[in-house]
């Protein structure tokens, strides 16, 4: 299974936002609920623009949101 | 659930690989050029139907039938496109081989089909072959990530 360098914090910033569905944040960032969820699962990186829309989201700075990670094992 | 493309793929690829598997499998049978064009333009004419057929039936039932590509889509889409291209590449170049080199001939003459019909047949093989590969690779671009 193809596993990207780029870990994110989404699940958990979706949780503190009361349970933010993933077809909710789908619809704000202007993708696929299964765009987000392969965001997630870590099995594609979303482009530079979709990442800055999904922490505009959170309010949160890209960085909170996204980790460049490349020696981390799969999980 | 899938997404509504990821579910499109899986009918196109059943779709090609029933009406082409069908007829691919009875390609010893059409030796005569018109009749295997007729063939041909019969199993095209079908999929359009049946294809329309089921995606309507599928954007009703996803209610996600308006869905505009997202950029996972696309890429997924342009990867997929990229694998299928190297089986068309393939197929022409061989089909350009069997045309230049008459002793190939020889090694299809079980056929008993006459050259440009196995000429077409290869071409046909190719396209088909791209195509399955194409929706192949997204089924498994949208499974296991890309």
């Amino acid at each position: 299974m193809t596993r990207c360098a780029v870990r994110n914090t989404i699940r958990r910033l979706r949780f503190d936002q009361k349970e933010l569905t993933q077809q909710a944040l789908a619809d704000r960032v202007g993708v696929t609920r299964q765009t987000i969820n392969a965001i997630e699962q870590g099995k594609y990186s979303p482009s530079l623009e979709v990442a800055f829309r999904i922490a505009a989201v959170f309010g949160r700075p890209l960085e909170e949101v996204f980790q460049f990670a490349p020696d981390a094992p799969d999980r | 659930m899938p997404s509504f493309r990821e579910l499109s793929a899986w009918i196109s690829a059943l779709i090609i690989l029933g009406f082409y598997g069908s007829f691919l499998a009875g390609i010893a049978q059409h030796t005569d050029p018109d009749a295997t064009l007729g063939a041909l333009a019969g199993i095209v004419v079908a999929i359009i139907v049946v294809e329309i057929v089921l995606m309507v039936a599928l954007a009703i039932f996803t209610r996600r039938g308006d869905q505009i590509a997202d950029e996972r889509d696309r890429l997924i889409a342009a990867k997929a496109y990229r694998n299928a291209y190297f089986i068309v590449a393939s197929g022409i170049f061989f089909a350009i081989v069997y045309s230049l080199v008459p002793d190939l001939a020889r090694l299809v003459e079980a056929l008993n089909l006459p050259p440009a019909t196995i000429l077409a047949h290869m071409l046909v093989i190719s396209l088909v072959s791209a195509e399955l590969v194409n929706y192949a690779s997204r089924i498994l671009y949208y499974r296991s990530g890309v």
